[in-house]
C-alpha cells in the first residue's frame, strides 16, 4: 500500500515538475513577444488571460510538485520503474505509428496508410493477447475490411478527401 | 415557442432520412456504448464527422440519437460482462450482473431500458420547462455576469469531477491555456504558435475531444493484457413479471428526478447521479440487503438517473453555451462547426433550431425504446466483438474524425498529442474532461472579461453587479469547500 502511495505521488511530483518547466517555456515564448506585450488601450490585451492562467497554474503545479515530493518521501518502498516503463510500449508504439501514419498517408495514400495500420495492430495486438494463428489471420483480415469499411463510407459517401 | 416545436415535429415526422438518421444513430449509439471501454462521449466525438455533410437539423437528429442511446447502451456490457459501457453505468453492474448471474440477463436489460426510457423523458420534460426560462433569466446578462457564469461552471467541474478537486483545477486550468493558443479574436495577433501555420486557428475542440477521450483509452487498453471476462451466457426471457415491475415505477421516477437535475448542474455529469439516486433507493428500501445481489431496484434507479441526466446536461448547453457534461463539450464543438454558437439568444434567434433540439431528443428516446426492445438479443453479443479488431478499428475512426474536421493532417497530429496527455493524466489519476471543459469555455472567459473591461473599465465591474456577485461566491464556495476537505483528511492524526 505504502509503496504504491510512493509511487503515485512520486508521479504527481513529476507531473508537477513537468507543468512548472511547461509553464515557464510559454511564459518566456509570451514575454518575449513585443506585439503580445504591448498595451492595448482599456482593451487588458492578448496577453491577459495567458498570464492569469500561467501565474495560476504555475502555482499550482508548484504546490503539487512540493506536496507530492514531500508525501513521496514519507512513505516508505521502493518505487519500480521497470514495470511501469515495460507497461508503456504498447502505448508508445501505437503513438509512433500515429506520427508515422500522418507522415506517409499523403505520400503512400490514405487507404494503403490504413489497410496497413488496422491489419497490423490488429495481428499484434491478437498475437499479445494470446490468440493462435487462426485468431491472427482473422484479425488481419477483421481489421483489413474494417479499414475498407471506414475508407468507404468516409470517402465515398461522406466525400471526406481522404 | 409551441408553434416553432410542432414545426420541427413536422419537419422530423415527415422526412423519411431524418427518421432514418434518428434509427441508425440509435443502433450505432446502442451498440458502441455497449462496447467495453467506449464511453458515450467517445462514441460521439468518433461518429461526430458523419454530420458534417449534413444539414444543422439532420446533424442534431443524428448526434442526439447517438447521445441518448450510447448512455442506454452503456448498461448491456454492465449487465453482461460487468464492466460498464460508459461512466453513468458504473453503478447499474452492481445488481445488474449478479441479476444477470442468476440467468435474468434478459430481465436486467429490460428493467435498464424502460428505465432509461423513462429518465429520458422525465429529463426531457425538464428541457422543455426549464430551458426557456433560464434563457429569458439570461438575456438579462451582460459581459461580467457571462464571465461569472464561465467562472461558475468551471468551478462546479473541479467540485463535481471524480477524485481530487485540486488535480481537476489543475487540469481545467491547463484548458483554459490551451484555449488560447492561435489568433487572438479581438485583436488577431498570433499566441504560443511557435511559427506554426497550423496552430494559428487554435487547437480544435473535435482533434482534442476525439484524443483525450478516444485515443487515450486506446492506450490504456493496449497497456493492460486483454481482461479475463466472465461474459452471462444466457440471456433467458425479456419481460420482467409484471408483479414484479409495476411497484418500481416511483423508484424509476425518483430517479430520474435525481437524474434530471443533476444533469443540469454544469459538469455535475451522470456518475454523481447515478450514485446519489442508487444510494437514496437503498436508504428508503426495506431490504437493504437485497442491494448489490441482484435486485431490480439496483437497475431501475441509477439507469433512469443516468438518462434523465441528458435532458438536464441540455439545459444549460443550449441556454448558456455551458457544457452540461463532457458530451454536451463535444456537441457544443459539433454546433460550432455548423456555425452556431448556443446561448441565451438561441430562444431568440434559433427559436427553430430549439424546437428541433426538443423534438429530436424525443424521438431518439422512443426509439431507443423500440430499438432496445427489439435487438437487445443482437446488443447482447457485441461485447463479444474482437478486442484487437476493435482497438485498431476504433483508432482508425479517430484518425478520419480528427482528419475530416479541416481536411488537415496537422489536425490528427493534435489529436494525437491530446490522446498522450489523456493516457497520461488518467495513469495519474487526474481527470480529463476539464481540459475540454476548459478548451470549449476559454474563449467565452476571455471575450467577457476583455469585453467587460472595455466597456466599464473598472475591474470591481464583477463585484459591484449583483447576478456576477452571487455566481461569484456560489463559484468560490464550491471550490473552497472540497478543497478545504481535501486539506483537512490528509492532516495526520496527532
Amino acid at each position: 500500500m505504502k509503496e504504491t502511495l510512493r509511487s503515485h505521488s512520486l508521479s504527481l511530483a513529476i507531473t508537477g515538475v513537468m507543468i512548472v518547466a511547461g509553464v515557464m517555456l510559454l511564459w518566456r515564448n509570451l514575454v518575449s513577444d513585443p506585439i503580445v506585450m504591448q498595451q492595448w488601450g482599456r482593451d487588458p490585451g492578448p496577453a491577459f488571460q495567458p498570464i492569469v492562467m500561467l501565474t495560476l497554474l504555475g502555482l499550482s503545479a508548484l504546490g503539487l510538485a512540493v506536496t507530492s515530493a514531500i508525501n513521496a518521501l514519507r512513505a516508505r518502498g521502493v518505487v519500480d520503474l521497470g514495470n511501469g516503463i515495460a507497461s508503456v510500449a504498447m502505448p508508445a508504439a501505437m503513438v509512433a505509428a500515429l506520427l508515422i501514419f500522418v507522415a506517409l498517408a499523403p505520400r503512400i495514400g490514405f487507404l494503403a496508410c490504413a489497410l496497413v495500420f488496422t491489419a497490423g495492430w490488429s495481428a499484434l495486438i491478437a498475437w499479445r493477447d494470446g490468440e493462435g494463428r487462426r485468431g491472427i489471420a482473422l484479425a488481419v483480415g477483421g481489421g483489413a475490411l474494417v479499414a475498407y469499411g471506414i475508407f468507404t463510407v468516409f470517402s465515398t459517401m461522406i466525400g471526406v478527401p481522404l | 415557442m409551441l408553434d416553432a416545436a410542432f414545426a420541427a415535429f413536422l419537419q422530423i415526422a415527415t422526412d423519411p432520412f431524418a427518421i432514418g438518421l434518428c434509427l441508425i444513430g440509435v443502433v450505432i449509439g446502442t451498440a458502441l456504448g455497449a462496447l467495453p471501454g467506449i464511453s458515450s462521449t467517445m462514441s460521439l466525438a468518433v461518429l461526430l464527422p458523419f454530420s458534417f455533410g449534413m444539414s444543422l437539423e439532420h446533424a442534431m437528429v443524428f448526434l442526439l440519437a447517438v447521445f441518448t442511446a450510447s448512455v442506454y447502451g452503456g448498461s448491456v456490457s454492465a449487465i453482461l460482462i460487468n464492466i460498464p459501457g460508459t461512466p453513468g453505468a458504473i453503478v447499474t453492474q452492481m445488481d445488474g450482473y449478479p441479476m444477470g448471474r442468476k440467468g435474468r440477463a434478459g430481465e436486467a436489460l429490460t428493467y435498464a431500458l424502460l428505465a432509461s426510457t423513462l429518465g429520458g423523458l422525465l429529463g426531457w420534460c425538464l428541457l422543455v420547462i426549464f430551458a426557456p426560462l433560464v434563457a429569458q433569466a439570461a438575456l438579462a446578462f451582460q459581459s461580467p455576469e457571462y464571465a461569472a457564469i464561465t467562472v461558475f461552471g468551471l468551478a462546479m467541474l473541479a467540485y463535481a469531477s471524480p477524485g481530487s478537486t485540486f488535480l481537476a483545477l489543475i487540469a481545467g486550468m491547463i484548458g483554459l491555456l490551451l484555449a488560447t493558443i492561435g489568433l487572438d479574436t479581438t485583436t488577431d495577433v498570433a499566441r504560443f504558435t511557435f511559427g506554426t501555420d497550423g496552430l494559428q486557428a487554435g487547437l480544435g475542440i473535435i482533434p482534442a475531444a476525439v484524443g483525450i477521450f478516444g485515443i487515450a483509452e486506446v492506450l490504456k487498453g493496449l497497456e493492460r493484457g486483454a481482461k479475463k471476462l466472465q461474459p452471462v451466457t444466457r440471456i433467458g426471457r425479456l419481460l420482467p413479471p409484471w408483479r414484479e415491475a409495476a411497484p418500481l415505477w416511483p423508484l424509476g421516477l425518483r430517479g430520474s428526478v435525481i437524474g434530471a437535475f443533476v444533469g443540469a448542474i454544469p459538469a455535475a455529469g451522470s456518475a454523481i447521479a447515478v450514485t446519489v439516486a442508487y444510494a437514496l433507493e437503498k436508504r428508503l428500501s426495506k431490504t437493504p440487503e437485497k442491494f448489490g445481489t441482484g435486485c431490480p431496484e439496483g437497475v431501475v434507479a441509477p439507469e433512469s438517473a443516468n438518462n434523465a441526466g441528458v435532458g438536464g446536461a441540455l439545459i444549460p448547453m443550449i441556454t448558456l453555451g455551458i457544457p452540461g457534461d463532457s458530451m454536451t463539450a463535444v456537441l457544443i464543438g459539433a454546433l460550432l462547426i455548423h456555425g452556431l454558437r448556443p446561448g441565451p439568444t438561441m430562444f431568440a434567434q434559433h427559436i427553430d433550431f430549439v424546437g428541433i433540439v426538443y423534438v429530436a431528443l424525443a424521438f431518439a428516446i422512443v426509439a431507443t425504446l423500440v430499438v432496445g426492445m427489439l435487438g437487445n438479443r443482437l446488443f447482447a453479443r457485441i461485447v463479444n466483438a474482437p478486442r484487437a479488431v476493435l482497438l485498431s478499428g476504433v483508432t482508425l475512426l479517430c484518425i478520419v474524425g480528427s482528419f475530416a474536421v479541416r481536411n488537415s493532417f496537422f489536425d490528427v497530429i493534435v489529436m494525437t498529442g491530446f490522446g498522450v496527455l489523456g493516457y497520461l493524466m488518467n495513469r495519474i489519476g487526474m481527470p480529463t474532461a476539464p481540459v475540454i471543459f476548459g478548451l470549449v469555455l476559454g474563449p467565452i472567459l476571455e471575450e467577457n472579461v476583455r469585453r467587460s473591461m472595455i466597456i466599464y473599465n473598472d475591474w470591481t465591474v464583477f463585484l459591484t453587479r449583483p447576478i456576477s456577485l452571487t455566481v461569484l461566491i456560489i463559484a468560490i464556495v464550491a471550490l473552497a469547500y472540497p478543497l478545504i476537505q481535501d486539506a483537512m483528511r490528509r492532516r495526520p492524526s496527532p
